[in-house]
């Protein structure tokens, strides 16, 4: 998939659009609809209803696009509550590095 | 190509069904017989994992079963795992039957990482690591 520019990682509406495209393709989940992922909506469980290796997948998604390292699921419950929660754990952890 | 590792089994008589085969169940122990050869030669044994404060539990399991074995028949089982992609391991499984050459059974395990707490750890680090490194590198030689 297209590069994102970090250039833009404060413009959240990008962000979280570039997510979803993200998603799809780390997970191949080609048969849903992008708009389908809502924003505040879990992305685990009762939400889009993923699971722990879809969230290894994300980890090493997230790592090759922002190089953002989320170490253990310590971690992760912050950034993978929801599409939204993972565009601001992203925005803060690249403007750390 | 892969670079296997290989167990015997005998079938006990406990472990075949009314139907006098091998019940299904069992494929998995004697995946699991091969599997650890692979794990012991590299350090990776259970008991070894959990002395570094690690669990590795299995998330994903296929079997596919393609002949009947049979009571004391003499079994070859090989494991191999696949080179990671993510923080987990995939090892895959092959049985047959030797004597007539026949494939028996054909699976694949994928098993994540746990801390003592039971949190998942999202990326391999530390000796651990490096032991795992060296099983997929044996298993997954470079042409």
């Amino acid at each position: 998939m297209e590069k994102f520019s970090l250039e833009d990682i404060q413009d959240t509406a990008l962000l979280i659009e570039f997510l979803r495209r993200m998603i799809i393709a780390s997970l191949k989940l080609e048969d849903l609809d992008p708009a389908e992922i809502q924003e505040g909506e879990p992305l685990f469980s009762e939400g889009l209803g993923l699971d722990s290796l879809d969230a290894l997948e994300l980890v090493v998604a997230i790592e090759k696009h922002f190089g953002v390292v989320i170490e253990n699921e310590e971690q992760g419950k912050e950034a993978f509550v929801s599409l939204t929660a993972m565009a601001r754990y992203i925005q803060r952890e690249v403007g750390r590095h | 190509m892969s670079q296997w590792v290989e167990a015997e089994v005998r079938v006990r008589f406990e472990e075949v069904d009314p139907w006098q085969i091998v019940w299904y169940g069992r494929y998995l122990s004697y995946f699991e017989v091969a599997r650890t050869v692979l794990m012991e030669k590299f350090d990776l044994l259970a008991d070894r994992i959990v002395l570094m404060g690690y669990r590795t539990p299995i998330v994903s399991l296929h079997c596919q079963f393609k002949a009947p074995a049979r009571f004391n028949d003499l079994l070859r089982v090989r494991a191999t795992v696949k080179v990671p992609e993510t923080a987990s391991l995939t090892f895959l499984f092959e049985i047959h039957r030797p004597a007539d050459e026949t494939l028996i059974a054909v699976g694949e395990t994928t098993h994540v990482l746990l801390s003592e707490e039971g949190q998942m750890i999202y990326k391999f680090s530390g000796p651990l690591r490096e032991r795992i490194d060296r099983m997929v590198a044996f298993c997954n030689p470079s042409p």
